[in-house]
């Protein structure tokens, strides 16, 4: 039986885990020949793979990124995950040389070897690099030429350290001049600069400019971002190493999911894919012109390189999903990072590694590759390679020729150049070009914006005719990155008028933007003038947090009267909504109430959230005259969660009830759910007889709602009679319990362990002891009850389940469960020597019959858990598991689910002042409420101010014991099918 | 009579003494540290870049090579008297409340167990202008009332002007630093105003206009020597020796860096802990080695 040694197994995992997985190491790591690795990769059509560069050259890279001199550097890592005890930081630089141009790499020199698990390196332009390690930005200088560094200067400190791969890392050069760079979740950064400190918790990108020595956030959040890049007009898009949206189109000021304290997120452009790490664009003539501005990121789990296409939509883009590059069943080949090579050819650096990263297995298990680390090449079959330009050897005129380049790299190759040449200089010599430039050439614009670049990059400050011509191109796109310079200007209000009310969204949007740091009030009225042309999910955005970033200016000259709006409350109503504070909710109270308003919906929710019980009143009374029929959905939803999250009600009693008596009428059982819902919670008893009408009503939601609102009334009665009704149905009887379990835990445990007795649906089992199990009271006395009865097997399982992942792991009610269903030892038996056995038998299982043991329904996987869309999200979604959990990592969640919790997934265990325990998984949070989902896929709403305490628990919402009835095959299957879970083959 | 120049410049230093004399006392105006004493730098920016050099704990410690003192630097990058860098991503809910920070950092002090606590503050919280003035008046008495709850002496630094050309801070930091002095003094706290010291304003001692350069945290540790009055380095001028012992300090700080700060925080202390076995034990093995680097700084003064 599995569970008899699962003590042993545990154990041994925890303090001999060196010793077994060594052993299985020897079975299941490749070994790291390069030519086995390169075997594996199925690369598109078109394309070849070659090894460019491997250990000993290099070992684990984390970023590579070559210079104008065609020199690849990498930042490596043996260090990585965490420095040993008392062990020196000795992480490199390594810069490769292919000096005979063979298409590999021939020399290896150790630029620098002090570092502590450098994420990023960026060269200068004049041989010496920017390098993230530790808390820092650190810039290295070689005096002499020979590539090794010979000072190191500090440049910015104080970056979070809380977690080794969220740390700064993913330095590039922007085709501003600015070094971008990102950090990830986990970590909270506090630097210390000219212009004060700049504090980030949590993922986002930053941009460092050089030579003010100025450091911002450019976007919030994303889990772990470790991708990002420019289009050849400075729009952005990032990819996510931890989450799975794909491609992220970002802007200055703009927030994705994760980051802290937000009330608002933009999404991906591709909801469902797999996390990606680094994240390239295809430019040159190297590639084919079918490829040409698709991007390719790292399906890092699954041993992949994804390609997608964008095209312009609205303000922002589509993505769509191309081909895949390449493609390994290699388990060790880990792309890290790509970028295009002076040649053109795509360059990948493979972190190279069994195991992926951080928290799925131990720091120090010995499986982790600490040596080795490779550099392949993908060319283009029978297409001709580029050639190096000789950026130093070029004449200033030269240099501003290359601007003109096709690749993206070499533009960016020449600005860093241009830099270290004489600034008087280069501002004539652009000066002259841009006259010369040819007109009619189909890039001109381009050319222009490039020059534009040129002054960023070098601190000139262009003169302003010249600007507004770049503001007012045919190129939408050029205009929009001219509005992007005056973002940076931060004082441009007036050359942003024309912006705000462009004729293309994106030029729009980055004037709304760009409006965010003029700190004026005059910024804001400008800025919402946007509203008056059509608005997109960006641009809303965009104004939401252009107007929050400004409330402080703005919203004392509003209060003052000093700000006037005029006539376009449209205008004014968006401004108000945005900043989501009460005492700016009376003017919006006012237009709502003049019928004057525009997006009443938003106003109606934000009163929800937000309002007092008079501006509640205005909904109610709406409600019951039946003027604004259209919008009842918003407002019955809007009384409903102000009462429900907040137990604010409306202040006329009369209103109430007249609101209630209106909806209760309609025909739309949404509607008449809620208004069951808020007699209870308005305590209207006069209409109680309404609801005892509908407590056996044939539609369930208005049945529940009808049942829950009469316990709110406290007439139990009517549910008691409905609960011990054997005529009634198990579901009705199950709903009564779920309503009395607070009010009368005694005689719901009663009834319960009655319905015990009878075969019953999971989902009503569920629910009865979801409801049992939220009363510490309810737990105790039905034991009692069980010890005297029998139940059904299955019933037993089921319940042992919920009451095991609900924070009663050991209640004496789950001997009595046992005892009652005379549940059976399991037949599968398990000793730790057979632990080798299974891992050696895992490659011959199969996964097409592990498919069907992981969908029986008595298993209860798919309750839980995702897999190509279709599941439950109380788990983590497994669509990729295979990729990413090592074999071990696998038996062992399945064994015992509580060793291995998957961040996020912890479950909370919460109790009420009046003594209800809630225990699942948190779903949502606000300042006024948290939703929790327990293990039955129900949501439940605790208002903050109920909650009395809050803990996570240890115990795995995950069900332990449910494998035990397996038989040994269907064991195996079951893990090679999970392992085979996000893998190509 | 011929007067002696020496005499003069004698006579010139007593009368240029005198008022500080007379206001003080010698006594109370100099640092004295003892055997057993722990000393605790606490501050932002300025303390932590300072492990990278060495200068100010090797300067105190060649100060009084006999005795048995011992030296912890708790700077944090981007810090303030509210401990806003000390909340780290520890829990979600509370992801950077510095609140949490401040709790953190007075247990941490409980548990070193300091007689000697230097702070260096006000140079972030200036940012928040006139409005941040009183709060930051309030949250220094809260923090130096929590300091001393620990610790007999406390000694104010106060952060160096900016020499960055066009940066504007200065005026406002002036406003924080009058605070730190004024509170400072009300207190009878030793102060080293490096505020006022132009002595720090050459190029050379800046690494960006902000923080100090290598050359500039060695000068400081002269305008220490000064301001607190410490004992002439009783150790002969040996830059060989001097240079090692240095560099012995350097790696004891960076031991206790990870003693005390290990990477990887979310795993050993936070949010993702149960995820590791071995990581939550690591940084209490840097013990051993910390002692015995200090060991050999104390072997390397008696030689």
């Amino acid at each position: 039986m599995i569970r008899s040694h699962l003590l042993q197994i545990s154990l041994l995992f925890m303090f001999g885990s060196q010793l077994v997985s060594g052993q299985r190491s020897l079975q299941k790591i490749p070994p790291p020949d390069p030519g086995i690795e390169a075997a594996s990769f199925k690369v598109a059509e078109g394309f070849e793979v070659n090894l460019w560069a491997s250990d000993p050259l290099l070992a684990k890279p984390t970023q590579i990124s070559f210079d104008h001199k065609g020199r690849l550097w990498v930042s490596s890592s043996k260090t990585y995950p965490q420095l040993n005890v008392n062990e020196e930081a000795n992480d490199q630089i390594i810069i490769l040389e292919d000096q005979d141009h063979d298409g590999t790499a021939d020399k290896s020199t150790i630029y620098y070897d002090k570092l502590l698990i450098p994420g990023g390196v960026l060269p200068d332009g004049s041989g010496g690099a920017y390098v993230a390690h530790a808390e820092e930005l650190i810039h290295l200088k070689d005096d002499n030429g020979d590539l090794k560094a010979d000072r190191k200067q500090i440049l910015l400190s104080g970056f979070g350290t809380e977690d080794t791969h969220h740390t700064l890392h993913r330095l590039q050069w922007g085709p501003d001049g600015y070094i971008y760079m990102l950090q990830g979740y986990y970590i909270g950064t506090h630097v210390e600069t000219l212009y004060g400190p700049r504090r980030l918790n949590g993922g986002g990108l930053w941009y460092y400019d050089t030579s003010t020595r100025r450091l911002e956030i450019y976007s919030r959040g994303l889990v772990n971002p470790w991708g990002m890049v420019f289009d050849p007009w400075g729009q952005t898009f990032q990819t996510d190493g931890a989450g799975g949206e794909g491609i992220n189109y970002s802007f200055p000021d703009s927030v994705f999911r994760a980051s802290p304290h937000e009330l608002r997120y933009l999404r991906g452009l591709n909801p469902g894919r797999p996390k990606l790490c680094g994240l390239l664009r295809i430019s040159g003539d190297h590639f084919p012109e079918s490829w040409q501005g698709n991007l390719l990121a790292n399906d890092f789990r699954a041993n992949n390189i994804d390609r997608y296409d964008l095209t312009e939509s609205g303000s922002g883009y589509v993505s769509t999903i191309k081909e895949d590059l390449l493609q390994s069943s290699h388990i060790s080949f880990r792309p890290i990072d790509l970028v295009m090579g002076p040649d053109g050819a795509v360059y990948v650096a493979d972190w190279y590694s069994p195991i992926i990263q951080h928290g799925e297995v131990d720091f120090r298990d010995p499986r982790r590759d600490q040596v080795h680390g490779r550099i392949w090449r993908i060319t283009a079959s029978n297409r001709p390679l580029l050639t190096l330009p000789d950026y130093d050897q070029a004449s200033i005129p030269g240099l501003l020729e290359l601007l003109k380049a096709k690749e993206d790299w070499v533009r960016l190759n020449a600005k860093q150049v241009l830099k270290t040449r004489d600034i008087l200089a280069v501002k004539e010599a652009t000066e002259r070009w841009l006259k010369d430039l040819d007109k009619s050439h189909p890039d001109y614009e381009q050319h222009r914006l490039e020059a534009l670049w040129v002054y960023q990059t070098m601190s000139i400050k262009p003169a302003n005719e010249w600007l507004d011509e770049l503001l007012r191109s045919p190129d939408h796109r050029v205009r929009a990155a001219a509005t992007r310079y005056l973002y940076h200007r931060r004082d441009a209000l007036r050359a942003l008028e024309a912006s705000v009310n462009d004729s293309h969204p994106r030029v729009r949007r980055e004037a709304v933007t760009a409006l965010g740091k003029v700190k004026s009030p005059s910024a804001v009225m400008l800025a919402l003038k946007v509203l008056d042309h059509p608005m997109d999910t960006y641009l809303d955005f965009a104004l939401w947090r252009t107007c929050r970033l400004l409330g402080e200016d703005w919203v004392p000259a509003f209060q003052k009267g000093t700000l006037g709006f005029h006539d376009q409350v449209d205008h004014l109503a968006f401004a108000l909504r945005s900043i989501e504070k009460p005492e700016l909710l009376a003017p919006l109270v006012k237009l709502l109430a003049q019928g004057s308003g525009s997006n009443d919906a938003a106003t109606i929710q934000l009163i929800g959230k937000i309002g007092s019980s008079d501006d509640l009143n205005l909904l109610s009374n709406m409600v019951a005259s039946g003027t604004r029929q259209s919008l009842s959905t918003e407002l019955s939803l809007a009384l409903l969660e102000s009462a429900r999250d907040r137990k604010v009600f409306p202040s006329g009693n009369d209103s109430k009830l007249q609101a209630c008596k209106a909806m209760i009428q309609s025909d739309d059982p949404l509607l008449l759910s809620r208004a069951c819902r808020l007699i209870g919670h308005w305590n209207l008893e006069s209409m109680s007889d309404m609801l005892v009408q509908r407590i056996t009503s044939s539609n369930t939601s208005v049945q529940g709602a009808a049942i829950a609102g009469l316990a709110d009334l406290g007439q139990l009665g009517p549910l008691k009679d409905l609960a011990s009704d054997v005529k009634e149905s198990t579901g009705s009887r199950v709903l009564a319990c779920v309503s009395l379990i607070t009010h009368d835990p005694k005689f719901t445990a009663k009834i319960a362990s009655q319905l015990l007795t009878h075969a019953m649906p999971d989902q009503d089992l569920e629910q009865l002891m979801g409801a049992i199990v939220s009363s510490k009271k309810g737990v105790s006395l039905l034991t009692g009850h069980v010890q005297k009865t029998q139940i059904p097997e299955k019933n037993a399982i089921l319940a042992i389940r919920m009451v095991e992942t609900s924070g009663y792991s050991n209640s004496p009610l789950i001997g009595a469960l046992t005892k009652a269903g005379s549940i059976k030892a399991s037949t599968m038996s398990m000793a730790p020597a057979q632990l080798e056995e299974y891992l050696s038998r895992i490659q011959q299982a199969d996964a097409a019959l592990g498919r069907k043991v992981y969908q029986r329904p008595e298993l209860g996987c798919t309750l839980c858990h995702i897999v190509d869309g279709e599941g439950g999200t109380i788990g983590p979604d497994l669509s990729s598991i295979g990729a990413s959990a090592p074999i071990d990592y696998l038996i062992e969640s399945l064994l015992d689910p509580s060793s291995k919790i998957k961040e996020g997934y912890r479950m909370s265990v919460i109790t009420t002042k009046d003594d209800s325990v809630l225990s699942g998984s948190v779903v949502q949070e606000t300042p006024n409420v948290i939703v929790v989902r327990n293990i039955a896929n129900l949501e439940t709403r605790i208002p903050k101010k109920d909650i009395a305490t809050r803990k996570t628990s240890s115990v795995s919402m995950m069900p332990s014991g449910l494998v035990d009835s397996l038989t040994k095959e269907e064991f195996l299957n079951l893990i090679r099918y999970l392992s085979s879970l996000g893998k190509t083959q | 009579m011929k007067t002696s120049p020496t005499l003069i410049l004698l006579c010139a230093w007593i009368i240029g003494s005198l008022p500080l004399l007379a206001q003080e006392g010698e006594a109370a105006r100099s640092l004295s540290l003892s055997d057993g004493d722990r000393v605790v730098f606490l501050g932002n920016s300025f303390f932590e870049r300072a492990l990278d050099y060495g200068h100010l704990e090797t300067s105190l410690t060649l100060r009084w090579p006999e005795k048995k003192i011992t030296y912890r630097n708790l700077g944090w990058d981007g810090d303030t008297i509210f401990c806003h860098s000390r909340a780290g991503g520890r829990r979600r809910q509370v992801f950077g409340d510095p609140e949490e920070g401040f709790q953190r950092m007075t247990e941490h002090l409980r548990t070193l167990k300091p007689t000697v606590v230097f702070v260096a503050y006000g140079f972030n919280e200036s940012f928040h202008g006139i409005k941040g003035l009183t709060p930051f008046r309030k949250g220094l008495k809260r923090l130096l009332d929590a300091i001393a709850t620990h610790s007999k002496q406390i000694i104010i630094i106060t952060p160096p002007a900016v020499t960055h050309h066009d940066s504007p801070v200065n005026e406002m930091l002036g406003r924080y630093v009058e605070v730190l002095m004024e509170t400072a003094n009300s207190r009878g706290l030793l102060t080293v105003n490096l505020f006022d010291s132009e002595a720090l304003n050459d190029p050379v001692f800046r690494e960006n206009g902000l923080h100090l350069s290598d050359e500039g945290y060695r000068k400081t540790a002269e305008i220490w020597a000064q301001h607190l009055r410490l004992p002439p380095l009783n150790i002969t001028q040996n830059d060989l020796r001097t240079e090692k012992i240095r560099k012995a300090i350097i790696k004891k700080n960076t031991l206790y860096f990870h003693r005390w700060r290990p990477r990887n925080d979310a795993f050993v202390y936070g949010e993702r802990k149960d995820e590791q076995i071995i990581a939550q034990k690591e940084p209490a093995q840097f013990e051993p080695f910390i002692e015995k680097q200090e060991q050999l700084i104390r072997k390397l003064l008696k030689l």
